[in-house]
């Protein structure tokens, strides 16, 4: 079980080169912005939920959507995973 | 108020029955075989908050069940993937990421693209027939 709180999500998503986009309903998108531009890469993130902390279902669905694994999206917004290799496994991965 | 289409409008079948069983659920000793649901479905149009878009062609989405019973729909060369606890759900939330996509890599300008973003637009170009702005009251 992965305990990620929405805040801390957020916050991170923005340290690490997502800009939001205009919200739809209770959700704002986080998209990724390189030297290069603006990217394919969205994730969407919900403020329906009554609780701060990201179910499982959540952390798993915006891994899936960020192209990473979810130990991976873990160390995104807990800080190992940098923006630079953020990046590099992207660009790996054929989505940037 | 602006009649909005649903994704269950795609089905011939009410939503709740459009989850065919593929499977009947089997008793193999402890285990029990898991309910299957529908693996692809096909959209026409795709209706976001504020636009209606009509494809070229039908769109194939793939529909993808996980262990604890979420969909998920996406599709193979545009970036969208949907996500709910039912097949309408997720099909919703494709609807919206599509729109998603689009205002940010379509309806703007294309010189503030990253190569990705520039693959993605010509995909849309290429899905999308025409794009009406709907005018919503909320």
């Amino acid at each position: 079980m992965v305990h990620v709180k929405l805040s801390d999500v957020e916050a991170a998503l923005r340290r690490k080169g997502f800009q939001s986009e205009k919200p739809k309903g209770d959700h704002t998108y986080y998209r990724l912005y390189t030297e290069a531009g603006k990217t394919q890469v969205t994730t969407k993130v919900s403020h329906g939920a009554k609780s701060e902390d990201l179910r499982d279902e959540l952390v798993s669905r915006m891994s899936k959507q960020l192209f990473l694994s979810k130990a991976e999206f873990v160390d995104l917004v807990t800080c190992p995973l940098s923006k630079e290799r953020l990046v590099e496994l992207l660009t790996e991965r054929g989505h940037l | 108020m602006n009649a909005r289409l649903t994704s269950a409008d795609r089905f011939d079948l009410p939503p709740d029955e459009a989850k065919v069983c593929l499977f009947s659920p089997a008793d193999l000793g402890t285990r029990q075989l898991i309910r299957m649901g529908p693996r692809m479905s096909v959209a026409s149009e795709i209706t976001g908050h504020d636009h209606r878009f009509v494809l070229n062609a039908p769109l194939k989405i793939d529909v993808a069940y996980d262990e604890e019973g979420s969909v998920c729909t996406s599709h193979k060369v545009l970036p969208v993937s949907g996500y709910g606890a039912s097949l309408k759900e997720a099909l919703e939330d494709f609807d919206v990421m599509f729109e998603v996509q689009w205002e940010a890599l379509v309806a703007c300008d294309q010189a503030n693209l990253a190569p990705s973003g520039l693959r993605a637009r010509n995909a849309f170009l290429a899905v999308v027939k025409e794009a009406e702005r709907l005018i919503v009251n909320r």
